[in-house]
C-alpha cells in the first residue's frame, strides 16, 4: 500500500514525461526549496538557486533512470529536500541542527561534478558521430529523448515494439564494440 | 568470453534498475563468478552512463530556459522582499538583504513600497475581522434588558457593496485579458531558445541555423509576431536540408513549429489555420510541445477565449 500515491503518480508521469511535468515540478518546489536554504543554510539567493538546479538535475537522473520508482518513501518534496541537504553537506556545510526538518534519506546522490558530467556526455556525443545514422537515431530516441519501444517502432516504421528493442540492442552492442 | 555471449537486455535491466530484487540477487550472483560479465558490465555502464550525461545537459538547458522566463518576469527579488518584510529571513540571508537596501536605492524603495502594501493588507485582514467579530456579536442571543437597537444609516454600506462590485468586474476584466487575450497566450506559452548543443555536424552549419533560429525569436520577443512568423517557417523550409544532426533538427523543427504557431495566433489576421495546427502538434507523439499544444487547445476552446477575443 502506498504511502504517497499522489506523490507516486507524478512520479511515473514525470518518469515519462519530457517537460512539460518537469517543468511544473520546477515552479512549484523553486520558492519553497530556495526560502529553506536561505533560512537554514545561511545561503544567498544566488546560491540556494544553483543548489535547486543541482538537486534538480539529481532528482532527475534518479527518476529518468529508474533508481527512484514508486512506492516512495516519503515525499517528492521531501526526497528534493533531502538531496539539498547533501550535497550542501558534500560542500562542507554543517547541516546536523536540521535534523528534525529533513530527515536522512536513502538518497545517494551519485554527486559527481560538472566536469566529469561534460566529460562522459562528449564521449558519448563521439560515439554516437561513429555508430551511423540509423543507429544513432535510435539510440537516441531510446536514451536521450525516452521514447518508449512502441513510439520508435511507429516513429521508425518496424512492425512492433520488440523489433524495435532487438533493433536498439543491436546499435547499443555497436556502440560498445567501439569501446 | 567475447562480448556476443552476453545479454545485453539483462545488463541493461540490471543498470537501469528493472530487475526484482531476486534476479537481482542471482545477478550479482553470476557477476561474482565470471569476469567476462563484470567486464561487459562495465563497458555499457560507461555508455549508459554517458547517455544519462547528455540527458542530464539537455536537463540542464531546460532549466535555463525556464529561469531565462522567470528574469524576464523579475519575480525572484519580489519574494526576496516579501520573505524579508514576513520576518522569514535570518542571519546571513536578512543582512545580505539589508546590506543591499542600504546600497541601492531603488531596491529599498521596492522594500518601502512592499512594506506600505504589506501593513495595507494586515489592516484589511484586522478590518475584515473586527467586522466578523462585530457580526458575531449581533448573532449571540442577549438579555432582552441589555438589547440595543442599533440602527445605522443604510447608504455606506451600499456604496461599499457598489465600489467592491466595480471593483470585482475591473479585477475580472483584467483577468480575463491577462489571460485569455491571444497575446497573453502567445506570450504564456512561449519557449524562448535555449543554448544549441549538436552531436556532430560541421559547426558553421550549425551556427547558421542557430543564428537565424535565435533571430526568429529575437522577433518574437519584442512582438513583432508577423515577422517571427515569416522567420520560423523560413527556417522550418530550410532545415530538411541543413547540414545538422537528426537531434539537433529535430530540436529546431519542434520549437520552430511551435513558436510560428504562436506567432500566428499573436497575429490579427493569422495566415495559417491556428487550431488545426495546434491539433497536428498535439496528436503528434513524441513533439517536444505535443502537451503545450493539448493545453493550448483547451484554452482556445474556452468560452472566455472567445469572449475576449
Amino acid at each position: 500500500m502506498s504511502k504517497y500515491p499522489d506523490d507516486d503518480r507524478r512520479l511515473q508521469q514525470l518518469a515519462t514525461d519530457k517537460g512539460q511535468a518537469w517543468e511544473e515540478l520546477y515552479d512549484e518546489m523553486r520558492s519553497p526549496f530556495r526560502l529553506f536554504f536561505i533560512k537554514y543554510g545561511a545561503l544567498s539567493s544566488e546560491t540556494a538557486l544553483e543548489l535547486y538546479q543541482e538537486a534538480m538535475v539529481v532528482l532527475y537522473r534518479n527518476i529518468v533512470n529508474g533508481k527512484l520508482h514508486p512506492p516512495l518513501g516519503s515525499t517528492l518534496k521531501t526526497y528534493l529536500f533531502g538531496i539539498g541537504k547533501i550535497l550542501l553537506r558534500k560542500k562542507n556545510a554543517d547541516t546536523s541542527d536540521w535534523d528534525d526538518d529533513i530527515p536522512e534519506l536513502p538518497v545517494a546522490p551519485e554527486v559527481e561534478s560538472r566536469q566529469e558530467q561534460s566529460a562522459r556526455a562528449e564521449w558519448v556525443r563521439l560515439l554516437l558521430a561513429k555508430v551511423g545514422d540509423s543507429c544513432r537515431q535510435i539510440l537516441e530516441m531510446a536514451y536521450l529523448r525516452g521514447f518508449v519501444m512502441e513510439a520508435i517502432a511507429e516513429e521508425l516504421g518496424l512492425p512492433s515494439a520488440g523489433a524495435a528493442r532487438k533493433r536498439k540492442h543491436d546499435c547499443l552492442k555497436k556502440l560498445r564494440d567501439l569501446l | 568470453m567475447p562480448s556476443e555471449h552476453y545479454d545485453i537486455d539483462t545488463i541493461e535491466r540490471y543498470l537501469t534498475h528493472g530487475m526484482e530484487q531476486e534476479e537481482r540477487a542471482a545477478f550479482e550472483d553470476r557477476l561474482q563468478q565470471d569476469e567476462g560479465y563484470r567486464q561487459e558490465l562495465s563497458a555499457y555502464q560507461s555508455v549508459l552512463g554517458g547517455f544519462q550525461a547528455l540527458r542530464s545537459e539537455a536537463f540542464r538547458r531546460q532549466m535555463a530556459g525556464w529561469e531565462q522566463q522567470r528574469a524576464k518576469a523579475g519575480t525572484d527579488d519580489t519574494e526576496l522582499i516579501e520573505w524579508y518584510i514576513q520576518g522569514e529571513l535570518a542571519g546571513e540571508a536578512r543582512r545580505q538583504v539589508e546590506q543591499r537596501m542600504q546600497e541601492d536605492e531603488s531596491f529599498a524603495r521596492e522594500v518601502a513600497a512592499y512594506r506600505q502594501i504589506h501593513e495595507g493588507f494586515e489592516a484589511a485582514r484586522t478590518e475584515v475581522f473586527r467586522e466578523k467579530i462585530a457580526e458575531w456579536e449581533k448573532n449571540t442571543p442577549q438579555p432582552a434588558g441589555l438589547r440595543v437597537a442599533a440602527r445605522r444609516p443604510l447608504w455606506p454600506r451600499l456604496a461599499a457593496a457598489a465600489a467592491i462590485l466595480l471593483l470585482l468586474a475591473f479585477s475580472f476584466n483584467w483577468y480575463l485579458q491577462a489571460n485569455f487575450s491571444k497575446n497573453a497566450i502567445a506570450g504564456a506559452y512561449y519557449q524562448p531558445p535555449l543554448d544549441g548543443a549538436t552531436m556532430g555536424g560541421e559547426p558553421t552549419a550549425e551556427e547558421a541555423v542557430s543564428q537565424s533560429f535565435q533571430a526568429a525569436h529575437r522577433l518574437f520577443e519584442q512582438q513583432q509576431y508577423p515577422a517571427a512568423y515569416q522567420a520560423f517557417g523560413a527556417l522550418l523550409a530550410r532545415l530538411p536540408n541543413a547540414p545538422i544532426d537528426e537531434l539537433s533538427r529535430t530540436n529546431y523543427r519542434e520549437n520552430s513549429e511551435w513558436n510560428r504557431l504562436l506567432a500566428a495566433l499573436a497575429m490579427d489576421t493569422p495566415p495559417l489555420d491556428v487550431p488545426t495546427e495546434a491539433q497536428r502538434i498535439a496528436a503528434t507523439k513524441g513533439h517536444e510541445f505535443q502537451q503545450q499544444a493539448q493545453s493550448l487547445l483547451r484554452k482556445l476552446n474556452a468560452p472566455w477565449f472567445r469572449w475576449v477575443n
